[in-house]
């Protein structure tokens, strides 16, 4: 591939990748926001391809925007109304600012600090064989300790889902108190709340 | 910091499905009164809490025509086409019903020939409305129309037989008080013959495609199941009756226009299931077509109707008929008042009391077990609504 | 690569249409002489997709009319016949049709996201097509990772289901996204599995490379592994909402699933990918089970493009056959049959593809001769793994038959019932049952 093509790929990727970064963190819909992650992740891959990593791409796409994103929305779905889309509320802007600003630093300190000089260019040739024997040969032992850490999460996670009607009233006082707190406009106090009847709730 | 409406509410609505147990908020779904498995105008609004029903809530009224009412001002006879059109997949049972309600106020004798005729055209719409009945049944399984259409095949040729002899197919109002409309046509009998002659054919055929279908099986057994007790407290009839195992059919326990000369038995299944239901159906017809050829074998001759006024004025009194309809016990109420035209006209429709049943059957069960069990049931919006 | 005695005249030039590629790159190398190379490689790319597009469209119009008239003929009708020579234009008037129609959104819908789906669920529908090999060098991208491409870009498309369902803000619309992403997350893992045993087996993730290893070794997959094929079957048409895996549309319960709200030529896309979809997983079926554009020698005389073409014709109709002729499962059977069959069947047939290998490659075996002994012992494996399940995992309900009792001269209520039921002599009629 010439340089054309190649500058054309990557700032097109790098402009869906940045693009679809930035609109997760506008829209306040929060399926909008799995969308635009996904065409995020979508640019990842492909920027993956540009470095001649196809393998990696196509995990990319598998994994993330075909596994994770759809664990993504089913998480969204199962959740309640109230807990769903993104607030208004500053409350939790500032560690965000201070964990996203230390990730750029590291970032960068990784990206200056390397001898891009040394890296040799690669070719397009059969990545998975290689990254598999290195995972097998020179990785085990951190290959061994995901695979258990995972199927640990699995077990938690089903330990998770299977909440007992103790711990729904726990979590219905606390919303209960939660609510108490809240001050309403005046307009509310008017006008009386009715019952939440499942019907109305066309989308839960 | 203010919230805003919605928000409160959805609040509100999470706090009611905690407390409630389950941890998720149902969802209610309203199948109907447009929905492709509701058989008609029919609504059926479920409550799911994931796939599982928690509340079904029947809503009828969507086809109602008034024809009680209407019936009041008609006379004797201008009322049996309106019987057609009470349960329009068995229209030949409903003006059978009707006219013996209405001879028995009048206090009129049916010929021998009309008798057997109307015998035939009873078990022909029996026929009729099985095949319909148990493929839509599957297609609400889920198979893609292939058994609906080779059953309707056979329902062809049996309204094929009804246009031959009193030229309407669904809406037949072939019966009168005191007989039937017409006599036989000539080419009737060899046709009911070579039909009567393939059937057995054709249900061998629907039983290998259907009957060891492992699908079918895991769908319908065990599904919307309801027991004998349960059954006859909530005065079920017809084949969804029989499937728990209660031997009822007003053909042998109250016999009507001759039944009792003609030799049959009474199919019966075991647990009541939509399994049972589709079986026992598939065993009436068999039967069916065993009164069919004693009828044909043994078919008296003589007058087809009896002589009747048109403007027959019965005596003031009651008279309730009932009769095995392909859908269980469709009985008529009539009440005279020596007026030409009936002083009160009632239908016991036997689809609006098994309709009744669908929600014990069909709780705690799946969205999908419960369309399964309506099919079952084979409702015909018509005679609900009336 | 393929052996051609003989005919070397034509070998290579443009008009050997045996192999289509040949024109493409006539046309590559032209474009090379005097033009840059991005060109060259961008044309070639579009090339394919052309001749993909190009191919997909009528094929899809004449698909309809195809299934149309077999599932007639399942049923006793005669299937479309008014429009155009033997009812052969009536696709054409059907999409006429739904162009015309007026495009309704709900009012209550999220518009873009509405909006979107029925365009984006055309990106998988074609991408796919781009590493179906057609012949030996017949393939738009013949990646080194083209098993895990075909994975991850089917995968996509569960998410475009999910925005239509999710956007049409109508029940019956989330219903079905919600069983459709359930089913596909699930009938995944079998379908992963069964490829895992391929690629295990041949050593290979090139789709070509499989293709190929079926014919170095004269062995198509189907006969080694009997079983996995069944269930890639099974799962490939879950993934395809056919019945009888059609739950996410089923009809007689939640209408039309997903696309519900969607009319006119937004509900007509939908139904093109579908068509388009179950033709290309066809052709996968046909390509890694059933050898691909290879049948024993017959590839030198024919073109390959048309044994493949004539595979995936095969399996198409074996899920039209499927279709016409089986009621459909429910949700949560369809889940426990994944996850307590379909899974632990493919698992273990992986473990065997890969003792075979093993066995294959450390023994140095000659494989004209295992191959087969080892098609005969995964035959038998396969069979005793259906009937174990048949035997352990049949629910209860089933293991009993149906009974039909026929009531003799006892006519009455409850007490009738009972002696009816406790009659001693065979019940009249029975069904089912081990």
């Amino acid at each position: 591939m010439s340089d054309f093509g190649f500058h054309l790929a990557f700032w097109s990727l790098a402009a869906m990748t940045i693009g679809g970064a930035s609109m997760i963190m506008v829209s306040r819909n929060l399926i909008h926001a799995v969308v635009w992650l996904v065409l995020s992740m979508l640019g990842v891959a492909g920027l993956y391809l540009t470095l001649s990593a196809d393998f990696i791409a196509v995990v990319q796409v598998l994994i993330y925007v075909g596994a994770i994103s759809v664990l993504m929305l089913f998480a969204i779905m199962l959740t309640p109304r109230a807990e769903r889309d993104n607030s208004s509320s500053l409350k939790t802007a500032g560690p965000a600012g201070v964990v996203v600003i230390m990730v750029m630093i590291a970032t960068f300190w990784v990206a200056i600090d390397t001898d891009w000089g040394s890296v040799r260019e690669v070719a397009l040739t059969d990545q998975a064989r290689l990254i598999g024997e290195s995972l097998i040969k020179h990785y085990i032992l951190p290959f061994e300790i995901g695979a258990v850490l995972l199927t640990a999460a699995l077990v938690g996670a089903i330990a998770l889902a299977r909440e007992d009607d103790e711990d729904a009233a726990v979590h219905a006082a606390s919303l209960q108190a939660e609510l108490d707190g809240l001050e309403f406009d005046p307009v509310d106090v008017v006008d009386p709340p009715i019952p939440a009847e499942p019907e109305s709730e066309a989308r839960s | 910091m203010t919230t805003s409406d919605d928000t409160r509410l959805a609040m509100q609505g999470t706090i009611e499905a905690l407390t409630s147990g389950g941890g998720s908020e149902p969802v209610v779904v309203n199948l109907g009164p447009q929905h492709p498995s509701t058989h008609g105008v029919f609504r059926l609004k479920v409550t799911l809490d994931g796939e599982i029903v928690q509340d079904a809530e029947m809503r009828i009224g969507y086809l109602h025509r008034s024809m009680e009412k209407l019936a009041e001002e008609r006379t004797y006879t201008q009322n049996i086409p309106f019987t057609d059109r009470i349960d329009y997949l068995a229209a030949m049972s409903n003006n059978l019903a009707y006219c013996l309600a209405a001879e028995e106020l009048l206090g009129i004798e049916v010929p021998a020939r009309a008798q057997a005729i109307r015998v035939m055209f009873a078990e022909l719409q029996r026929v009729a409305s099985h095949a319909m009945a148990n493929g839509t049944f599957i297609n609400d399984c889920g198979a893609w129309h292939t058994p609906l259409f080779h059953m309707f095949r056979d329902r062809e040729r049996v309204l094929d037989m009804f246009e031959m002899t009193c030229g309407a197919r669904l809406t037949t109002n072939y019966m009168r008080i005191g007989g039937v409309a017409f006599d036989l046509p000539d080419e009737l009998l060899p046709t009911l013959e070579r039909f009567l002659d393939d059937m057995p054919e054709n249900i061998a055929n629907y039983e290998a495609l259907l009957l060891e279908n492992e699908i079918l099986h895991a769908r319908a057994r065990g599904v919307g199941v309801i027991s004998p007790e349960m059954a006859i407290n909530s005065s079920l009839s017809g084949p969804v009756l029989r499937a728990t195992g209660v031997p009822w059919d007003l053909r042998k326990a109250s016999p009507y226009c001759g039944y009792e000369q003609y030799e049959f038995d009474v199919p019966v299944g075991e647990r009541g299931d939509c399994f049972d239901r589709f079986l026992v159906r598939m065993a009436e017809v068999k039967q069916s077509l065993h009164i069919l050829r004693q009828v044909v074998d043994a078919l008296p001759e003589g007058p087809y109707l009896a002589d009747v006024p048109l403007h027959a004025r019965p005596e003031p009194g009651e008279a309730y008929a009932r009769v095995e309809s392909p859908r269980g016990e469709l009985g008529f109420y009539l009440v005279s008042d020596g007026g030409p035209a009936p002083y009160r006209f009632h239908c016991r429709p036997p689809s609006l009391i098994n309709l009744s049943a669908l929600k014990e059957m069909s709780l705690g069960g799946t969205l999908a077990d419960a369309i399964v069990t309506l099919g079952s049931i084979d409702i015909v919006v018509g005679e609900i609504d009336r | 690569m393929m052996e051609i005695a003989g005919l070397s005249g034509i070998l290579g030039a443009w008009y050997d249409f045996r192999d289509l590629n040949n024109l493409q790159r006539l046309i590559t190398e032209w474009i090379a002489d005097w033009g840059p190379d991005w060109l060259a490689s961008i044309v070639t790319g579009l090339l394919g997709a052309l001749g993909i597009l190009g191919v997909i469209g009528p094929t899809l119009l004449v698909l309809i009319w195809v299934e149309r008239k077999v599932i007639a003929r399942f049923q006793q009708r005669y299937g479309p016949n008014r429009v155009g020579p033997k009812g052969l234009l009536q696709p054409v008037a059907d999409a006429v049709k739904l162009i015309l129609k007026e495009q309704l959104a709900p009012r209550a819908a999220d518009k873009l996201i509405f909006f979107l789906p029925p365009v984006l669920i055309f990106i998988p529908g074609i991408l796919i097509w781009g590493v179906l090999p057609f012949g030996p060098r017949m393939s738009v991208a013949d990646l080194n990772v083209g098993v895990l491409f075909l994975l991850a870009v089917s995968g996509t498309a569960v998410l475009v289901i999910f925005m239509a369902g999710w956007s049409s803000n109508n029940k019956y619309a989330l219903l079905g996204a919600m069983r459709a992403v359930a089913m596909s997350i699930s009938y995944e893992v079998p379908m992963v599995l069964a490829l895992l045993t391929l690629v295990v087996f041949s050593g290979t993730m090139s789709i070509n490379g499989i293709v190929e290893w079926q014919q170095q070794e004269d062995v198509i997959f189907i006969l080694l592994f009997p079983l996995t094929a069944l269930v890639f079957f099974f799962a490939a048409s879950a993934e395809l909402n056919r019945t009888p895996a059609d739950i996410s549309e089923a009809e007689s319960e939640i209408v039309a699933g997903y696309h519900t709200e969607y009319s006119g030529m937004r509900f007509g896309l939908f139904y093109a990918v579908e068509l388009g979809n179950t033709l290309v997983v066809s052709g996968f079926i046909a390509t890694f089970f059933l050898g691909g554009w290879w049948l024993w020698g017959l590839d030198e005389w024919v073109p390959s493009w048309i044994i493949l073409l004539a595979k995936t014709g095969a399996v198409y109709f074996l899920l039209i056959w499927t279709r016409g002729t089986l009621p459909r499962l429910r949700v949560d059977q369809l889940m426990s049959l994944c996850w307590k069959a379909l899974v632990p069947a493919t698992l273990l047939f992986v473990v065997v593809a890969f003792v075979e290998r093993t066995l294959l490659i450390s023994e140095g075996w000659d494989t004209t001769i295992a191959l087969p002994i080892m098609a005969v012992i995964n035959i038998g494996l396969s069979l005793g793994a259906i009937m174990l399940f048949a035997r352990v995992a049949r629910p209860a309900d089933l293991r009993r038959p149906a009974r039909i009792r026929m009531a003799g001269a006892e006519i009455g209520g409850l007490r009738a019932a009972r002696s009816v039921a406790a009659r001693s002599e065979e019940p009249q009629f029975q069904v089912g049952g081990d």
